[in-house]
């Protein structure tokens, strides 16, 4: 995982701690404690895993033992509670992988270049804000995202793969002789809208976390913007980049609620991929949990555990992919190459101007001082605008050259791209927000607020839904205090301490929780905590399977921040004389601290709109409860209430379903805010 | 209570109960319904404190929506009652761990899940499947300037099975003379999810036509072609958004949609408009079964007087005959016993089902009442 620092030679594991030992009477106190709590962090996220796999594995036995079809390759009903059980999850998978596949391909180019230009294009003042915009996409709670496809996707998609039919219909997968619409391609569009907020923010941070002098570099040796961006952040990032589009890949293969409402479902392979037809084990999870029995809950299981294994294979291919990075001579990015192929090299100018230059590709052919009059400053051309990030420092003369016509233009002309992907991610927000807030704002009003649902019926306005708002914020509340320490401890080990089979482990697990389904996060909680150990339905309950959802995202999203600590300050910290665990405590935890918050808040967005473990494992009342701890008593969320009121045919019920959605989405951006905030405010070297 | 709930509240009596605006069918009757009835019927309520968990069955989610609200209101805040609707096979699996005092189910239950359910209750005790609530399902259209529609057993059996794929098919037309049919492309939209509506609804289609829908009842649709959505209300948006749709779905959602429904066809080959008495005529001819203090209800489908319409379901209640915890029996009891009440039962059309017949409503109400 090395690639991310600028020093080619730093070993795995950050290290220091040991030389500074060296200076001392021998390992200090603080550092043994400080070790075995994230050691055992690490250890008990394993156990944790292994329990639920263990768990996974016993009842997807029991249904695959009494199934009478060939799982692999049954195309048949679902139909695992039948005598004989019949069930294929084949064909499941294939789905899954083609719907994030999909999402996958429209998602990773416009998140990168959302990334791109609110770290690199956008005004200083406004990116904050652009980045939160941004963010608010991960604030929709999923069945949110599948009204919005029915009510509004669907139906224009059925145009589009029209066209798209018409003009690319004879490659099979593009051909068409039945209905559109509700199809893989219309869900993987939906998976792509869900999954961009979390590429585009790791990247934005990672993008972000640049260092200064490499940037200064490039200006330096006179790149316009856009060839800073491919020498500097481009490459500077392009593991925390990778690691952000397995999350986000990890999140289209576990996504549960859109896909089942938008997608028509069948249980064939899916070869026409614009026709409506096709299912994805997540999906299939949601539709056929509420009507399945003891083997049919096995079977869903079964294909929940065939989700692990997908998305271990994934995250294996892109370990591989991204893992090639380390090598300096990797040509991946040449077909990015500042300069057209073929140039000859005018000067090799690494660690000339910098130590730290290793990491700007440097190989032949990529940098090249054009021979051109040099003109007065280097940050007056239109790429360069803005000063604090051009080279004021660099005044050899030769390094001084203004970009060739055809370059600027290049370099505009990429701007101008990543202000496309800008609007084009917001374009979604905004036909989302309006659709939430014109539904709901007929339902909204003071007493909305402060009021619950007790003793109204369906088809009877007002009421409101007081009991979810505080049963939403003390499950996810507990959720984040259980989660947050575990997780940064679990990454803190990984990025400092971890070498070796248990830091490897660890990783695995990781990637695979990433694509748990959430519903079997809840059959776990269910199964384990309240059958098991004979534990109560309360809000604490729901608060656990939150846990489980939360810790992956924590986990990943705050090593990646780690990592991006540059070693400079480990090493100086160290030659102080300071120990490990202060470095790490005092040093490289706040100095990430602003990214760990964002990757803690898109964990808080996933787990505060999650409806399905909810469901099963937290009894919905329709009173106010304000004790998680209450006995079998039960408590309301905001998306159990969504998912409830939504299914009534009443208006007046479904007038509640948007105005709580419309609530949910302003809470969670309003904690967001405030996280930020206070990121901000603590943040190292603030003044 | 007050003291707990902080500065929210539970306290919804003062708010505008403006019920009953919506544009379903229940609306005119609906909002006088809701509003007087449940004043009107208080007398049969059995009050008791305490706090009562239920889950299952999301077809009878309304219905008991607006039972606890009327229970609660009669018996005031120490009493609650809360219905989770998780579906059928969370209910019932919930109810057999004895995390939910009783289950709403599409079915009762299966010989298989007898066992346990059985002994969650305790020795000498029986997990009793005692049919409730009725329903009846729509067969929803959009078709273009097209508002009465006959359609036979045989011809949706043809329609679900992809057999028949245009409007203006002569089969279709041959059973409307007059109506002006489209050349339009017929889509059918079915269930996506497990459910009793679509259980109930291939079951009328097999009994009644069995040449052209060979497939066994089943709770996944086993009709070949079409397309699945999520929900009853999934298939009623779709067929909304889309010309030249069709499907099913309880009459609520048809009516909330302003869906137009089919005059389906009998076992006879009359054509019966969809109406709550029709279908009460028809649930009223169901054989009942009351072996092991049961109340399952079989349809006869061969049964095809003009006024009685065949696509029907029963949703049930899984409880306990003996062994309930004694803290909760009188609650368990007096909700139950409310629900096979005269009191709740009248309001069933008005929510979009049907109710029991009063022969049908006593004997439910007898094994309610000899809950132990």
């Amino acid at each position: 995982m090395s690639g991310i620092a600028p020093t080619a030679t730093r070993p795995a594991p950050r290290g220091g701690g040991g030389s500074a030992q060296s200076l001392t009477s021998g390992p200090r106190r603080g550092d043994l404690v400080f070790s075995g709590v994230v050691r055992a962090a690490a250890i008990f996220l394993l156990l944790l895993m292994a329990t639920i796999a263990g768990f996974l594995v016993f009842r997807a036995t029991t249904a695959l033992n009494a199934n009478h079809a060939n799982v692999a390759t049954y195309t048949g009903q679902w139909a695992p509670d039948d005598t004989p059980a019949k069930f294929g999850i084949g064909s499941l998978a294939w789905g899954t992988l083609v719907t994030s596949v999909i999402a996958i391909v429209i998602a990773a180019p416009v998140a990168i270049g959302v990334a791109l230009f609110i770290s690199q294009y956008a005004p200083r003042r406004l990116a904050q804000v652009l980045g939160y915009i941004i963010d608010l996409l991960a604030a929709v709670p999923s069945i949110i995202y599948g009204l919005w496809g029915i009510l509004f996707l669907v139906p224009h998609m059925q145009g589009a793969s029209q066209v798209v039919g018409d003009v690319l219909g004879w490659i099979p997968i593009f051909n068409t002789n039945g209905p559109l619409g509700r199809s893989v391609f219309t869900a993987g569009v939906i998976l792509s809208i869900m999954i961009l907020p979390i590429i585009a923010a790791i990247s934005r941070e990672i993008f972000l976390q640049t260092p200064r002098e490499q940037v200064e570099a490039a200006y330096a040796l006179g790149a316009t913007r856009w060839e800073m961006i491919k020498l500097a952040v481009l490459p500077y990032g392009r593991r925390g980049v990778g690691s952000a589009i397995v999350l986000g890949f990890g999140r289209a293969l576990g996504e549960t609620v859109a896909v089942a409402m938008v997608l028509s479902t069948t249980y064939n392979f899916v070869t026409k991929w614009l026709q409506s037809g096709g299912n994805t084990i997540a999906a299939n999870i949601a539709l056929q949990f509420g009507s399945a029995f003891k083997i049919g809950q096995g079977a869903l299981i079964a294909s929940g555990l065939v989700l692990f294994v997908v998305t271990f294979l994934v995250n294996l291919l892109a370990r591989r992919i991204t893992g090639r990075a380390d090598i300096p001579k990797d040509e991946r990015w040449s077909l990015l190459s500042v300069f057209r192929p073929g140039r000859r090299t005018a000067a090799h100018m690494e660690s000339s101007y910098d130590a730290n230059a290793a990491d700007v590709p440097d190989r032949e052919g990529t940098l090249q001082a054009r021979d051109q009059a040099p003109e007065v400053a280097a940050d007056d051309t239109a790429g360069r605008a803005r000063p604090h990030r051009a080279a004021h420092g660099a005044v050899g003369d030769t390094m001084l050259v203004s970009p060739s016509l055809p370059r600027r233009i290049r370099s505009t002309f990429a701007g101008g791209m990543t202000v496309g992907t800008f609007v084009l991610a917001l374009l979604p927000l905004i036909s989302i927000l309006w659709l939430v807030v014109n539904n709901g704002r007929h339902a909204m009003s003071p007493s909305f607020l402060t009021h619950s649902l007790r003793n109204i019926d369906d088809s009877q306005f007002g009421g409101g839904v007081y009991h979810a708002i505080i049963g939403t914020l003390e499950q996810s509340g507990l959720a984040t205090l259980i989660a947050v320490p575990i997780g940064i401890l679990v990454a803190v080990y990984l990025v400092e301490y971890g070498r070796g089979a248990l830091a490897t482990a660890v990783t695995f697990f990781v990637d695979v929780m990433m694509g748990l389904p959430s519903i079997v996060a809840g059959l776990f909680i269910l199964s384990m905590w309240i059958l098991g150990l004979g534990q109560h339905a309360n809000g604490f309950a729901g608060a656990l399977a939150l846990t489980i959802l939360m810790l992956p995202v924590v986990i990943r999203s705050s090593e990646e921040m780690l990592k991006l600590v540059p070693d400079s300050l480990r090493e100086a910290s160290y030659a102080l004389g300071v120990p490990k665990w202060k470095t790490i405590t005092k040093i490289v935890i706040p100095t990430a601290l602003p990214g760990i918050v964002t990757g803690v808040m898109l964990g808080v967005a996933r787990v505060m709109g999650e409806t399905a473990p909810i469901l099963l494992v937290v009894g919905y009342i329709q009173n106010i409860n304000v004790n998680p701890f209450s006995g079998d008593e039960g408590q309301a969320t905001l998306p159990t209430v969504i998912y409830n009121t939504y299914t009534s045919p009443e208006h007046a019920s479904n007038d509640r379903t948007w105005a709580a959605a419309f609530l949910l989405i302003v809470i969670i951006m309003v904690l967001n805010i405030i996280a930020r905030l206070i990121a901000w405010w603590k943040k190292p070297g603030r003044a | 209570m007050a003291g707990l709930t902080a500065c929210g509240s539970d306290n919804n009596s003062s708010s505008s109960s403006s019920g009953g605006s919506s544009s379903t069918s229940s609306a005119a009757g609906g909002s006088t319904g809701s509003s007087s009835s449940s004043g009107s019927s208080s007398a049969n309520i059995a009050c008791a404190n305490g706090t009562l968990t239920a889950q299952g069955s999301t077809a009878q989610q309304a219905a008991l929506n607006k039972f606890v609200k009327d229970y609660q209101t009669k018996c005031g805040n120490s009493t609650n009652v809360s219905y989770n609707g998780t579906g059928s096979g969370p209910g019932v699996t919930a109810f057999t761990n004895k995390q939910a005092d009783f289950a709403g189910s599409d079915f009762p239950l299966a010989a298989s899940q007898q066992p346990a359910a059985d002994q969650r209750c305790g020795s000498g005790s029986k997990a009793l499947s005692v049919g409730t609530i009725p329903g009846v399902i729509a067969v929803m259209y959009n078709i273009p300037n097209v508002s009465k529609l006959n359609l036979s057993a045989s011809t949706l059996a043809k329609i679900f099975n992809s057999k028949i794929t245009k409007w203006n098919d002569a089969a279709i037309a041959q059973e409307n003379p007059g109506v002006n049919l489209p050349d339009l492309t017929i889509q059918t939209f079915h269930r996506s999810d497990g459910s009793g509506t679509s259980y109930n609804f291939s079951n009328y289609l097999n009994k009644t036509a069995a040449s052209d829908f060979p497939a066994a009842a089943n709770k996944q649709w086993p009709g070949s072609g079409g397309q699945g959505q999520q929900g009853s209300k999934g298939v009623a948006q779709a067929v909304q958004s889309t010309s030249g749709g069709i499907g099913y779905a309880e009459v609520s959602y048809a009516t909330s949609n302003h869906l137009n429904t089919a005059n389906i066809g009998n076992a006879a080959g009359k054509f019966v408009p969809l109406t709550i008495p029709n279908a009460a005529n028809f649930l009223n001819k169901a054989k009942v079964d009351t072996t092991g203090g049961n109340y399952l209800f079989n349809f006869d489908y061969t049964y095809s007087a003009d006024d009685a319409y065949p696509a029907v379901l029963v949703t049930y209640e899984i409880v306990c005959s003996t062994g309930n915890e004694s803290s909760k029996l009188p609650e368990l009891k007096g909700f139950l016993g409310y629900l096979a009440s005269d009191g709740a039962q009248s309001q069933l059309p008005n929510l979009g089902y049907v109710s029991l017949s009063s022969d049908q409503e006593s004997a439910v109400a007898a094994i309610y009442s000899g809950l132990s």
